[in-house]
């Protein structure tokens, strides 16, 4: 049997490999169309896994197969050279921001949720009628209202336009006008490359080689401020040895750098999440080691409109990706190491996150209480990884994941475990726990080892008031918070129960004590006056 | 079998009043090494029990790479260098004690820390995660009290005045790193020895 499903297995890998041999070779001599019909719910070569509360990695069934994958060439437009943003709107369509060394790859590119290409601009019109082309579109966002907005890198500005192209206004960089804090210096460097615009109409723009947080602009495209600049924090030790250093090893030493943030996204609740680089690697190490993480070593951060991170961070371990790197770095045959790197974020319709990893390559889920829901992905071009990946967007149950190595743009689709997860979050951030305890149920018979679920199912039954089988399931899931909450109402309920009866008790049994205590005395004086009088001898 | 009994009960008249209790351990023949060995093997099952039995809203123990071996040299190693390395300096310092008491004074010591590790794990089972700042109380309490009757049997035993002591602790932790720092040496220079014999048998093995 088992040798049997092992020549199967074999089978399917070289079928799956023949398959997709064939499929690029008609991609690459024929025409788009061919390409469409590629891949069709193609298994992911890379095990997905969550980790369990001592941070070792478990396996879990895939929650996502790759619809397909296309590149500019299988869709018959051109190689995207440099492919730099994913954005999916709120109709399911999806943008692309790619550039290049030549006018024809600077272009933004507008596809369908299958990725059929509906639309491309590679510049926009200006009042005067004229086409000016884009100079380097390193991001996008779409509002809700269709109208679209570029970031321009080279060009320095960022271009609203309609969907006929039509640019709607131009903002340009910040200027020394707007603020004294604008240098020379940040004008030269300023590369607007990522960008969000919430629902008050605020630009919230990331720049390449900016530290000093996110760029806002108001809804009238005026420079405004920078959100969430990094605080520096100095240890202690550090200012100590700093201060006894020469400038020599001054030189050698690294700069406190504070954070740069490299992604944006936008979550349904208007509240921004940014992935920041740069972090000190020492600080997100000793975050994973133990606790479940901080604002000083986040890797992504959820943003209110004052730059207060406000992300909850109440999972088994920090919301930082792979947290198994302890081992991988004393293998010395351990291709990557260290610590996850991540580079963009997607939100989900559920308060879920999704954020990308470029140095294994990896994709995370949380929940929006920081709990991991699953990774998957490697560091492989096989199916299901990555070269490079730059950016991802999700639109429903659909996660379009951008290589900037491979310059493939992957579709994925929830599988119906990924299905049933989202679901059973759904329904439990909408407070019916009765249909998201079913299907909890369901994910635990596809994987009867998924901590999440376990705690799903203790929720349902801490609102139902079903306390000690609250606690049980709590126990199962290692939620130790909900299972204190849980522990607290049933102690109550112990104590009322047993407060009358106890006390009652107690009143008797003293009460008594005390009767037998006087009826002795009364004895002795009776026994003393009897024997004073000469009544009864001893 | 009743000198064990009376040994052990001693340790309460030491927390009771430490500095008679440690005057009469050394000079006036109190308490049992067979009891200071008991209590140390409770102070060990304490610990245990902590990492076993402490309810699960705070037992942060990995129950599958639980090690009681561990755990027992946990406890052994530390009082053993402990005792070593106070008498090697007080030996030096004139010190009244000898091995026997210092080690005697420190079991005696440890009757608070194993006391309130139990009451600790009580506690557990029955406290919410808001209430938590009571256990590190009374486990606090265990410490700062086991802390000071070291400090009062090691002063007492060796006859020592106050800054004398201190002093005396000092060295005595100084010493304890250095005997760890000898012992890591020794095991390297082993490693290599063995490591160089074991080639050259092989060498020879190989040329044969």
């Amino acid at each position: 049997m088992k040798k049997n499903s092992q020549v199967f297995r074999f089978l399917t890998v070289i079928v799956t490999v023949l398959c997709m041999g064939a499929g690029s070779l008609i991609v690459s001599a024929e025409s788009s169309d061919a390409g469409m019909e590629q891949i069709n719910a193609q298994k992911l070569s890379f095990s997905s896994y969550t980790y369990n509360n001592w941070g070792v990695p478990v396996k879990c069934p895939d929650p996502y197969t790759i619809e397909k994958a296309v590149t500019g060439v299988t869709l018959g437009i051109g190689d995207f050279k440099k492919p730099n943003d994913l954005f999916a709107d709120h109709k399911g369509n999806i943008y692309l921001a790619a550039s290049g060394d030549t006018a024809a790859d600077n272009r933004l590119i507008k596809f369908d949720s299958r990725l059929k290409v509906i639309k491309i601009w590679t510049g926009y019109t200006d009042s005067s009628g004229a086409v000016v082309p884009f100079k380097e579109p390193q991001g996008v966002f779409v509002t809700p209202d269709d109208s679209i907005y570029v970031a321009d890198g080279i060009s320095k500005n960022i271009i609203e336009m309609d969907q006929q192209g039509k640019a709607i206004r131009i903002i340009a960089p910040p200027s020394k006008q707007d603020s004294t804090i604008i240098t020379d210096d940040f004008i030269e460097r300023y590369r607007p490359s990522k960008l969000v615009v919430d629902s008050t109409g605020r630009i919230h723009v990331v720049a390449i080689s900016v530290n000093e947080g996110i760029v806002d602009f108001d809804p009238d495209g005026k420079f405004e401020g920078f959100l969430a600049a990094g605080k520096v924090n100095a240890n202690p030790m550090e200012v100590l040895w700093k201060k006894i250093s020469t400038q020599a090893q001054l030189d050698k030493m690294q700069d406190f750098v504070p954070i740069e943030y490299n992604n944006i996204s936008l979550d349904n609740e208007d509240f921004i999440f940014a992935t920041a680089a740069a972090i000190d690697e020492k600080i997100v190490r000793s975050e994973i080691h133990s606790g479940r993480g901080t604002e000083n070593g986040a890797l992504v951060r959820r943003l209110n409109m004052l730059g207060k991170d406000i992300l909850r961070r109440k999972g088994f371990g920090p919301p930082s990706g792979d947290y198994d790197i302890f081992d991988l770095d004393n293998n010395m045959d351990a291709a990557y190491k260290g610590i996850s790197h991540m580079v963009d974020v997607a939100n989900g319709s559920e308060g879920t996150y999704t954020v990308l990893d470029d140095n294994r390559s990896r994709i995370f889920t949380y929940d929006s209480e920081g709990n991991l829901l699953y990774a998957f992905g490697g560091p492989d071009v096989t199916a299901g990884g990555f070269r490079t990946p730059n950016s991802i967007a999700q639109s429903g149950s659909y996660l379009y994941v951008l290589d900037s190595g491979t310059r493939t743009i992957t579709v994925f689709r929830r599988t119906e475990f990924g299905e049933n997860i989202s679901q059973a979050i759904m329904w439990q951030e909408s407070g019916d726990y009765h249909k998201s305890a079913e299907l909890w149920n369901m994910v635990l018979t596809q994987n009867a080892n998924y901590d999440q679920a376990y705690s799903g199912l203790g929720k349902a039954a801490y609102r139902d008031g079903e306390y000690e089988k609250a606690m049980e399931l709590f126990e199962l899931g290692y939620n130790k918070d909900w299972y204190s909450r849980a522990y607290v109402e049933y102690r109550k309920k112990v104590v009322a129960d047993w407060f009358a009866p106890a006390a009652v008790t107690v009143f008797i049994a003293v009460s008594i004590l005390l009767t037998i205590v006087k009826v002795r005395k009364v004895i002795t004086r009776k026994k003393m006056e009897a024997l004073e009088k000469g009544w009864i001898d001893l | 079998m009743k000198s064990i009994g009376k040994g052990l009960r001693y340790s309460f008249t030491i927390m009771a009043h430490p500095i008679r209790g440690f005057y009469e351990m050394r000079f006036e023949k109190q308490g049992n090494v067979v009891s200071c060995l008991i209590l140390l093997v409770l102070m060990v099952a304490s610990l245990i029990f902590q990492k076993q039995y402490t309810g699960f809203i705070f037992n942060s123990t990995n129950l599958k790479e639980f090690n009681i071996l561990l755990e027992i040299s946990n406890v052994v190693a530390p009082v053993l260098l402990w005792c070593i390395a106070n008498w090697s300096i007080t030996v030096l310092m004139d010190g009244e004690g000898r091995f026997v008491d210092i080690f005697m004074a420190t079991c005696y010591a440890t009757v608070p820390f194993t006391i309130t590790t139990f009451i600790g794990v009580l506690m557990s089972r029955f406290l919410s995660i808001n209430e938590q700042t009571f256990i590190g109380l009374v486990l606090g309490i265990g410490v700062a009290f086991t802390a000071l009757l070291i400090f009062f049997g090691i002063l007492t035993v060796h006859q020592f005045t106050v800054m004398k002591n201190i002093f005396s602790i000092i060295l005595t932790i100084a010493g304890m790193a250095f005997i760890v720092f000898l012992i890591l040496l020794f095991a390297g220079v082993f490693d290599e020895m063995f490591r160089y014999i074991a080639g050259v048998i092989t060498e020879i093995q190989l040329r044969m």
